[in-house]
């Protein structure tokens, strides 16, 4: 009996410290490196399938630890039929990937980083469907889209590798972005972030304001994630990973997570008519794109990305329907799907490595070189195209029987129905075809070796047949338990019952169909449709064309932004700091009462001395003259110090004014030529926003004199500086002692200028 | 001990000053430098303890009282800020011996070095309006001759624009200070503080408010007011971009976090829309400059300035949770675009180049370099579990 209450955080954390440990085995054994981190996932699986029993009898283990408890985050784990149908599938196929992994990728040096971030993926994904906290599953769910950036990167020196690679990551987070403003709408909507509290409360959710736009949101982050149109253009640029990447991540796992989000919250969100349309449409879609688009592919893993897609739509499109028949066969198809669909990628993947092409008008006669994978392919695409007695028959059945038992689902019936003939197909296409067909061969095979490259495809397409046709309990302890836990009062899953004849009717019918379909299609295998002019319109064109130009613009935006002029820099600080000054002055102050009463003639005068000398500089055309006409502005500083009160400060600015005019001087004679920059205009701008800047400047200051709050601290200074400071010149007192860090600081200013100085006339670096 | 909070500023102080010295009079230098920077980071580690143990430690240079003398305060911020300070000097240090050449090292980087720490820590303990705005100018003048160390045209034409730039925002911060002075009668922070709460809100006291605002967000590199930043980064030895990406501009976020909440918000005057429009306009500015950016330098700048903008959206929302995760942020910023800065001169001195278009297959080589990059990276484009990811979500 397994402890059912400390037993999700442990798996991952084994997991997650397996990638990290791992390139420690690679240097004992390269060869079975595959085999041996396959233990972990294997132990793991036989660990959830103990769950089996006690989740089917109601049982809910639960696991808790406070992360950060202040924002919501915490470390929640549960376990449902649900979760664990999908555990079953990453931990059980997770197992036959690594396994092939190690074979497929031989002693490539870079495998280390391969199985880390593999592992890395595998975690995540499980800690995904095990989270019972939103925020926490975001987290997951972010670090599996990040996983399967670096997955589809892994060829990193291809450039269209890079590419795929950053377009599935940028598709699928601003997904993970939605989702994310999604789970924080439903928390403060719900007050919780724990998953089973937010379950619960479905009418609370339903009846708020806020429900169309989570709902949508959360759709959006389930159809980047799961790939429907139209964000459905990354998963078959996706299949630039290695084959057993794909195998994994983009036909059984990955891909599913947006169908595990949507069925998560099935029972929460769904059953309205926003629900309903979103996931038809979407789905329905999907469908039927995947399947056309696969029929006309040559390379397997395009055709099997697509057919993905195409079951992907089906999934949705079940779950948009609701009901107990849809729910279970959608179950099924989903189970029965991830386990063909691995087999068959694993299965294109020892073709690509056997015979380094994976396409289809250049194979042939496979069947007698690798017989054993003739033969898994062929039980896997048995169970693709729905032939009794598959897993993959069963769920058709299912499919059929839903959609006919319900009431006006004839049209949607025969739309699912044609998109299933296109299927068969496809699935022909891709399990017999390159093994059956016959022609002279071009490239001579190897010889295959390795029981890793068989055990994968061999088991997952035995399953589909063992349990198609062994009398088992599955339905009753794995997909009817999950349908409960969906919200549903139990689903319709049958294995090995006969249903009705219009089913098995309508079944026959679609292998005959997709049998004349294959035929044909195999006759013109060269063919390709055209899109024509509508070719610009797909989403992958929008948003290569949307990337492009965004790049552009922001290139554009940046070089006239940042563009190198100080002069511009400086007239954007002026104008902005004006701008914001004025609006501030118009929005907060009220009435401005202009009031000159306080300035005296002399000020007058000053001012007027400084006015001109400053405009006088700007039309000069010698350097001797813009020199004189700067210290003209100085000796206005002077005046006005020395009127006011400040001798020292006056004195000190004599210093100042006449050091700066003998350093000037002298130099005169090392200054280039005077030259014009700018035209008029551009000085009439400058000196529009200086004067302006000047006016400004005044008025704030004479408003400030009429408003002044609180007396001046300076009474202190002056009751002290001799009594206490000991001197009496009291602004000695307050530079040396009062406030003398801020000295301190400023000595510090000048030895520092005076490094600078040092070092600009000694140290030159070319 | 009362003066626990003086260390931080004596010691970069005792630094510069000792690696003045002619060779005969004083230790080797680089082991100055990094002593005194570890000593930094200690001394400011026991101030976070002793905060933590006393509460808010003050003090009033030469004893003279409060308002009229100058304060220093330190409070958890800011000793979190002296420790992340300190730490920052001390692994510069560390990678300046291995990368700088020694013409710089000889030519009073280290100084440099110790009088911008002392600086950034007299701004962190800084309790008063005229003392904060001598510190500014002590980072000011040491970063610019950072900045010009070595003479290079590139960096003559960056620095004249940095010191131009930020010589603006010294006028704009002293008008603020004359009109602040001339109202209330004081600089004192924590006087400001009391004594805004009686005035009525409005009036010019806004427009003189506003003046500091505009100050401090040139200093943090805001919108419309970053060109400094991306002019001047690119251009010095790859530690000397790593210390101002580590240290000025969140010296101005962290004087804005002081602004609102001890100027600011006695005041009534919350300019928090003008803030939110700035944070925004300088995330996305900064995002679409750093896209379109080939040098690695000049990405992490202009990254520097849409991260800038997330702080400023966390300050604006003025709500706690929000501040303390734009605190959070500052700090996670600090330590991983300080990384990446290093892990970009290592990159450059391995490949030869800091454009990516020269560069490639460095995997391949240095695949542990990689790995490092990418952590780095990843934390600041917010990926959990690392750091970075906790801050976005609030």
């Amino acid at each position: 009996m397994v402890d059912l209450k400390r037993d999700m955080l442990t798996p991952l954390l084994f997991i997650y410290g397996l990638a990290f440990l791992q390139p420690l085995f690679h240097p004992f054994d390269r060869k079975r490196i595959g085999w041996l981190l396959a233990l972990l996932p294997f132990f793991l699986t036989l660990h959830f399938i103990d769950y089996i029993e006690p989740l089917a009898q109601g049982e809910r283990p639960l696991e808790f630890y406070s992360w950060v408890p202040s924002m919501g985050l915490n470390l929640s784990f549960f376990l449902d039929p649900l979760s664990l149908l999908f555990a079953l599938l990453i931990t059980g196929i997770g197992t036959l990937v690594l396994i092939f992994s190690g074979e497929y990728l031989g002693n490539e040096p870079e495998q280390t980083r391969f199985f880390a971030v593999l592992l890395l993926f595998m975690g995540s994904m499980l800690g995904m469907i095990l989270s019972n906290n939103l925020i926490l599953l975001f987290v997951f769910w972010e670090l599996t889209s990040f996983a399967s950036y670096l997955l589809i990167g892994y060829y990193h020196e291809k450039q269209a590798a890079r590419e795929a690679a950053l377009q599935a990551f940028v598709i699928t987070t601003l997904g993970g972005l939605a989702l994310l403003v999604a789970v924080i709408l439903l928390g403060q909507v719900v007050g919780s972030y724990e998953l089973s509290e937010v379950l619960k409360q479905k009418e609370l959710l339903q009846a708020s304001p806020k429900y169309p736009v989570i709902l949508t949101l959360m759709v959006l982050g389930s159809f980047t994630k799961s790939a429907q149109i139209p964000f459905h253009f990354w998963l078959p640029s996706a299949m630039q990973a290695p084959t057993p990447v794909s195998a994994y991540l983009h036909s059984a796992t990955l891909v599913n997570a947006g169908v595990y989000l949507l069925s998560r919250f099935a029972p929460a969100l769904g059953g309205t008519e926003l629900w309903f349309w979103f996931l038809v449409t979407a789905g329905g879609g999907t469908l039927i794109y995947g399947a056309w688009m696969a029929l006309f592919q040559h390379d397997l893993k395009l055709i099997l990305a697509y057919s993905t897609l195409s079951v992907l739509g089906a999934l949705f499109f079940l779950l948009g329907l609701g009901g107990d028949a849809a729910i279970g066969a959608m179950l099924l198809l989903l189970f029965a799907h991830a386990l063909y669909k691995a087999a068959l990628f694993l299965v294109a993947g020892v073709i690509d490595h056997q015979m380094k092409t994976r396409d289809l008008t250049r194979l042939a006669g496979l069947a007698k070189k690798m017989p054993w994978v003739a033969f898994a392919a062929a039980l896997s695409s048995l169970s693709f195209i729905g032939l009794p007695p598959f897993l993959g028959f069963w769920a058709k059945e299912g499919v059929y029987s839903a959609l006919l038992g319900r009431e006006g689902g004839v049209p949607l019936f025969i739309f699912i129905m044609s998109a299933n003939v296109l299927l068969v197909a496809s699935g022909l296409l891709v399990g017999f075809y390159p093994f059956w067909h016959q022609f002279k061969q071009h490239a001579g095979p190897r010889h295959l070796r390795g029981l890793g490259f068989l055990l994968g495809p061999l088991l997952l397409a035995l399953f589909g047949l063992f349990y198609g046709v062994v009398e088992s309990d599955l339905p009753q302890k794995l997909f009817n338990p999950a349908g409960l836990a969906m919200g549903q009062a139990g689903t319709a899953v049958q294995i090995g019952h006969w249903q009705g004849g219009t089913e098995l009717f309508f079944s026959a019918l679609t292998l005959l169909l997709g049998g004349c379909v294959f035929v044909w299609r195999v006759n013109y295998l060269s063919f390709r449709p055209h899109l024509g002019p509508l070719a610009a319109l797909t989403p992958q064109r929008l948003y290569f064309t949307g990337f492009q130009y965004l790049k552009r613009f922001a290139l554009w935006l940046t070089e006239h932004i940042q563009n190198g002029y100080l002069r511009f820099y400086l007239f954007v600080f002026f104008l902005a700091l004006l701008l914001l000054e004025g609006w501030a002055w118009l929005r907060l102050s009220g009435d401005i009462q202009l009031d000159l009463s306080g300035i005296r003639g002399w000020d007058w005068a000053i001012a007027f001395l400084i006015a001109s000398a400053s405009l006088a500089t700007l039309f000069v055309r010698r350097f001797l003259f813009a020199i004189l006409s700067l210290s003209v502005v100085g000796v206005g500083v002077i005046f006005l110090f020395a009127l006011n009160g400040a001798p020292d400060l006056a004195c000190t600015q004599i210093l100042v004014e006449a050091q700066l005019l003998v350093l000037l001087v002298l130099l005169l004679s090392k200054l280039p030529r005077y030259s014009k920059v700018s035209s008029f205009w551009v000085h009439l701008r400058d000196g529009i926003l200086s004067a302006a800047f000047g006016g400004l400047i005044t008025l704030i200051l004479l408003q400030a004199k009429r408003e002044q709050h609180f007396s001046s601290i300076s009474g202190y200074f002056k009751a002290h500086a001799l009594d206490l400071g000991k001197g009496a010149n009291m602004v000695n007192v307050i530079l040396v002692d009062f406030r003398g860090l801020d000295t301190l600081g400023e000595i510090t200013v000048l030895t520092v200028a005076g490094i600078g100085v040092f070092s600009l006339l000694k140290l030159k670096i070319k | 001990m009362k003066e626990g909070i003086l260390f931080p500023l004596i010691l970069p102080l005792l630094m510069a000053t000792l690696s003045l010295l002619p060779r005969r009079w004083r230790f080797d230098r680089e082991l100055m430098a990094l002593l005194g920077n570890l000593a930094h980071l200690v001394f400011s580690l026991l101030l976070f303890f002793q905060i933590r143990a006393h509460g808010v430690q003050t003090l009033q240079i030469g004893a003279w009282p409060a308002p009229f003398g100058i304060t220093l305060v330190a409070d958890l911020l800011s000793a979190s800020m002296l420790i992340i300070t300190g730490l920052v000097g001390f692994l510069i240090t560390l990678y300046s011996l291995g990368s700088l050449d020694s013409l710089r090292q000889s030519f009073g980087y280290f100084p440099l070095l110790h009088v911008v720490v002392f600086g950034c820590s007299g701004v962190f303990v800084a309790g008063d309006l005229f003392n904060l705005f001598v510190w500014f100018e002590v980072i000011l003048i040491a970063s610019f001759v950072l900045l010009t160390l070595g003479g290079e045209r590139e960096q003559i034409i960056a620095g004249v624009k940095y010191v131009t730039l930020n010589g603006v925002a010294s006028t704009f911060f002293l008008t603020g200070i004359g009109l602040l002075y001339l109202q209330m009668g004081t600089l004192n922070l924590a006087d400001l503080f009391g004594k805004l709460a009686q005035v009525p809100a409005g009036g010019v006291l806004s427009l003189t408010l506003l003046f500091l605002l505009i100050t401090f967000l040139i200093k943090a590199g805001s919108f419309p007011f970053f060109f400094w930043l991306p002019a001047s980064y690119p251009t010095p030895p790859i530690a000397v971009s790593a210390l101002f990406a580590a240290l000025l501009t969140k010296v101005g976020v962290y004087v804005l976090l002081r602004f609102f909440s001890l100027v600011l918000l006695p005041s009534g005057v919350v300019f928090s829309g003008l803030l939110s429009w700035a944070a925004g306009l300088t995330m996305v500015l900064g995002v679409l400059g750093a896209w379109s950016q080939m040098d690695i330098r000049r990405i992490l700048s202009f990254h520097i300035i849409s991260q800038i903008g997330y702080m400023l959206m966390g300050i604006s929302f003025l709500s706690p949770l929000a501040l303390s995760g734009a605190i959070y942020f500052m700090f996670h910023n600090i330590t991983a675009k300080t990384n990446l800065f290093l892990l970009g001169g290592v990159i450059a001195l391995l490949g030869g180049s800091y454009r990516l278009e020269q560069l490639g297959g460095l995997f391949r080589s240095f695949g542990l370099l990689g790995t490092l990059f990418l952590f780095a990276a990843l934390s600041l484009a917010g990926i959990p579990p690392l750091a970075g990811f906790l801050v976005s979500s609030p």
